[in-house]
């Protein structure tokens, strides 16, 4: 059984995602956490093979008012693999993002320039990174052979 | 820089100057070395004028001559003995001496490769002269490493201080986890989720570097990934703890926890306000009802309880008896009872079913108490149409109405921020972005005028109805009315009756539609608000290059997500009342700040600045339900000001925000609250006076049943109908106008229900 940890805010990204691991495999065992917050408790208590990461991520799971999931980190995903870091967790990263470019301080950094400077800041756990699209299905054949290799 | 120094060495701050002209003219502490004993050399200069010959180093004084002693040993490498020398300073009786001594301990460990003890002491200096982590090697040494490299201070505070005190001194941000790591396992290393719960704050008194650790690491933003938390009000829940526990551990500093004791005291108040007032919008005023029943159903009520002391109906026993029967000998006994109840003869309580009936309609469309009266004023009139067009404004994705053309204004911002330049694809994304405008308000109004109502002869798509009008005809009247027969006795009380009503059939009869009306902003609506976003995105698209349709799939994105989490905030709104939230408590300014920020969740371009003045004895103390009373009120107030001030006109501006002055003072034994806002210099005044005047009008004519029907251009109404107008023959329980300098004001008393709420509440006390 492959023990997948799903860091994911966006519900139809995760209803999409979620539908097609099951189809792939019925030997996934898939954990959900949908903020920065929730993500460190399943990482703190929980021991997986796979973390499947977004990149934009709020700090607290949704609320009931406006203020009550804290700040929307652009970077929240780079926290995530600092904190799996930091923590000493042995895991393969993926990250599966829907944007194709990111606010920078220098200017927006692209998703392969992305993919390299995680590649070199986290070499032991990030391994490679899968584009989304709702209207596409490219994305499924490139998880099914990272998640099935 | 370099004779500034020099001139400066003997004077007592010299060591703060002394160190950013270092940082600026020379690299590294061994150049600094040559400013700082020539510093020394001044401060013995005394024996050495003595003029008793020799060499000059015999004569200096025993620091002197251990200092210079340090310097010799570390020129040759000889760690070890310079920190012996080092350790001998920081027991100096000088206090220069000691500074030196501890930061030369810190600089030479951290030249002997011993990081966490060069950190341990450059912490230690830190937090009793914070303006000392210049001279400290702690930057340096943190800069290359996280918490993994560091793991072994784990259980000290000066770990996590050490990453605090970098972040604080450089301003970056990349041991922002590891600070998070530190802080977690720092509490976990003492068996504790929380810093609150650390035992060592009740037994003993905290170290220095304890208290800088619970006073400045153990903030808000460092405390987010703890797995205890997972709100921003459990944060300042917490933090409000630390102060506590602070306040009595390190007295010196009192007067700083008490003011952000009294500062997070506030935005707790406030968060829960909101968090209360967010987890449910609807309501029924039961006592308001009951004081309705007790006018029109009293006769009617004590007409049935005598006839009840006559015996003339057939006794509850009885009904009670039948039942019992029928269970006992029938085959298929649930068909027999239903068939039993249905065919039952209710004909001689029809005394009390017209009670009943008039109760039901009463809990639903009594103006003011009613359901419906809560609906209007606290989800049709603005709160709605803002929180859900809120998202799309903040992202500018949709511009306003013209108040002279009424066409929508050019999105400018947007076409400009996705790059579309040649007059044709302008023009057709500018169509494009105006009719998405409007079809996201014809969306909100429709759902805010056909749907979001109760159900009546007037508004038959409302979604808000019992049961009983759901198919189940008027069988479930009957149903109640059986029920209710079995429950009352002689000694009943209409009050009673009422409560009974509300509670065991209005409300879980009610709770069904409402689901209903949840379901329908999440899916129906939520939908259809997703969909008109991803169509706009699809639609422009194509007419843009690569760069700029990544700028349009992230605001398609993010306006995406936040619209989302409106949808599912303002579904909770539809959840039946908590009956917990009776127990809140706060103070009148507080309720009026908390409408404040409906007022800004509703409308995201409304910055006021607002000052206020508040008489002691006038702030007086608000419970459960007149919370809700007072934060109506005061969204009424604000959203009057953010739409008809004339600051939100045209393209949005931080800096064009109205002055509003609030004060709260009590007139003889009456609460008066009075409201000054500034009006722009855009807005036509005439307008405004017009506004004004059609207002007094209206309530002069006591159009208030009309009012809860519309949804525009009512909130003075609103607001005399909710200060108590609408009750009694007064009209003029709300004051408002121009006054001689053109600023908008309105006057109005605490109305009678939250003062009747407080002093039920004194009684209780």
């Amino acid at each position: 059984m492959k023990r997948i940890l799903f860091i994911e805010d966006d519900e139809p990204k995760l209803v999409q995602v979620l539908e097609f691991l099951e189809e792939l495999s019925c030997h996934f065992s898939v954990t959900v956490a949908k903020s920065l917050s929730s993500a460190c408790k399943e990482i703190d208590g929980g021991t997986f093979d796979v973390v499947l990461l977004d990149m934009s991520l709020p700090t607290f799971d949704g609320g009931k008012t406006a203020n009550a999931s804290g700040r929307q980190r652009t970077y929240g995903g780079k926290d995530i693999l600092m904190y799996l870091w930091e923590t000493e967790t042995e895991v393969k990263v993926y990250v599966i993002t829907q944007f194709k470019d990111f606010p920078g301080e220098k200017g927006a950094i692209d998703l392969p320039e992305l993919h390299a400077q995680l590649g070199r800041d986290f070499p032991t756990l990030y391994c490679d990174h899968v584009y989304f699209e709702h209207n596409s299905d490219s994305w499924k054949e490139k998880l099914s052979r990272l998640l099935l290799d | 820089l370099l004779k500034l120094a020099v001139n400066l060495r003997h004077a007592d701050f010299s060591e703060a100057i002394v160190g950013p002209i270092v940082r600026r003219t020379f690299k590294g502490f061994d150049a600094r070395k040559n400013i700082v004993e020539s510093a020394y050399v001044y401060l013995d200069l005394k024996n050495l004028s003595n003029g008793n010959g020799g060499h000059w180093r015999d004569q200096i004084s025993a620091e002197n001559a251990c200092y210079y002693s340090m310097h010799d040993c570390i020129g040759r490498g000889e760690f070890d003995a310079a920190l012996v020398y080092a350790e001998k300073l920081e027991k100096s009786t000088h206090e220069y001496f000691r500074m030196q001594g501890a930061c030369f301990s810190a600089h030479i460990l951290a030249k002997s490769l011993r990081a966490e003890a060069a950190i341990e002491k450059s912490v230690s200096i830190c937090v009793s002269n914070p303006e000392s982590v210049i001279f400290t090697p702690l930057v340096d040494l943190v800069s290359s490493r996280g918490f993994r490299e560091l793991k072994t201070l784990a259980s000290n505070p000066a770990l996590a201080a050490a990453f605090y005190i970098y972040m604080e001194e450089t301003g970056r941000t990349d041991k922002e986890v590891s600070l998070k790591v530190a802080w977690k396992r720092y509490l976990s290393e003492h068996q504790v989720d929380r810093p609150s719960a650390l035992t060592f704050l009740s037994s003993r008194k905290p170290s220095l570097e304890e208290v800088f650790f619970l006073s400045e690491v153990c903030r808000q933003e460092t405390m987010e990934l703890g797995g205890a938390f997972s709100s921003q009000l459990d944060l300042d829940r917490e933090r409000m703890q630390i102060c506590i526990r602070l306040a009595q551990a390190d007295s010196e500093r009192l007067d700083v926890y008490d003011q952000e004791i009294v500062d997070l005291t506030r935005r707790i108040n406030i968060e829960e306000g909101v968090e209360y007032l967010e987890s449910s919008r609807v309501f029924v005023d039961e006592i308001g009802v009951q004081n309705w029943a007790k006018k029109n159903l009293e006769s009617q009520f004590l007409r049935y309880t005598d006839y009840l002391k006559a015996g003339l109906f057939s006794s509850a026993r009885e009904l009670e008896d039948e039942m019992y029967k029928i269970a006992v000998t029938s085959k298929n006994r649930k068909a027999a009872l239903a068939n039993y109840l249905d065919e039952y003869d209710v004909s001689a309580e029809t005394l009390l079913e017209d009670i009943l009936t008039e109760l039901g309609e009463a809990f639903l469309l009594l103006p003011r108490f009613g359901l419906d009266a809560f609906l209007s004023s606290r989800v049709r009139h603005g709160s709605f149409v803002g929180y859900l067009r809120g998202p799309l404004e903040s992202k500018r994705l949709v511009t306003k109405k013209n108040s002279t053309t009424g066409k929508y204004q050019e999105n400018e911002h947007i076409l400009n921020k996705w790059g579309i330049t040649s007059l044709k694809e302008r023009n057709s994304a500018a169509a494009k972005l105006n009719a998405f405008s409007e079809s996201i308000d014809q969306m909100l109004d429709e759902s805010v005028s056909k749907y979001l109502h109760v159900r009546s002869k007037s508004r038959p798509e409302g979604m808000v109805n019992f049961l009983a009008e759901r198919g189940s005809g008027g069988k479930v009247i009957k149903r109640w009315l059986l029920m209710l027969k079995a429950t009352l006795n002689q000694n009943s009380t209409l009050e009673l009756l009422v409560s009974h009503c509300f509670q065991n059939f209005f409300w879980p009869s009610v709770k069904l539609s409402l689901d209903d009306v949840q379901n329908f902003v999440r899916s129906d609506l939520g939908s259809r608000l997703i969909y008109a976003i991803d169509s706009l995105a699809e639609s422009i698209r194509p007419t843009l290059s690569e760069s700029e349709r990544n700028s349009l799939l992230a605001d398609k994105f993010y306006a995406k997500a936040e619209v989302r989490a409106a949808v599912d905030r303002v579904a909770l709104w539809f959840d039946t009342p908590k009956n917990n939230t009776q127990m809140l408590t706060m103070n009148l300014q507080r309720t009026i700040e908390i409408g404040l920020r409906s007022t800004k969740n509703a409308r995201p371009d409304f910055h006021p600045t607002v000052t206020w003045k508040v008489a002691s004895d006038a702030n007086i103390e608000i419970s459960g339900p007149a919370i809700g009373v007072m934060n109506d009120i005061s969204f009424l107030i604000f959203e009057n000001i953010s739409k008809h001030s004339g600051f939100e006109e045209g393209v949005p501006t931080r800096e064009g925000s109205p002055k509003v002055e609030v004060s709260i003072t009590l007139q003889g034994k009456v609460v008066e609250i009075f409201v000054v806002s500034e009006i722009s210099d855009r807005k036509d005044l005439d307008e405004v006076k017009r506004g004004i005047a059609s207002a007094k009008n209206k309530i002069r004519n006591r159009e208030f049943d009309s009012v809860t029907q519309n949804v525009k251009g009512t909130g003075l109404v609103r607001l005399a109908i909710n200060s108590g107008s609408s009750e009694g023959t007064e009209t003029d329980a709300v004051k408002f106008g121009l006054d001689e300098s053109g600023y908008f004001y309105v006057r109005f008393n605490i109305p009678r229900g939250v003062v009747e709420a407080v002093t039920q509440s004194e009684l209780i006390q």
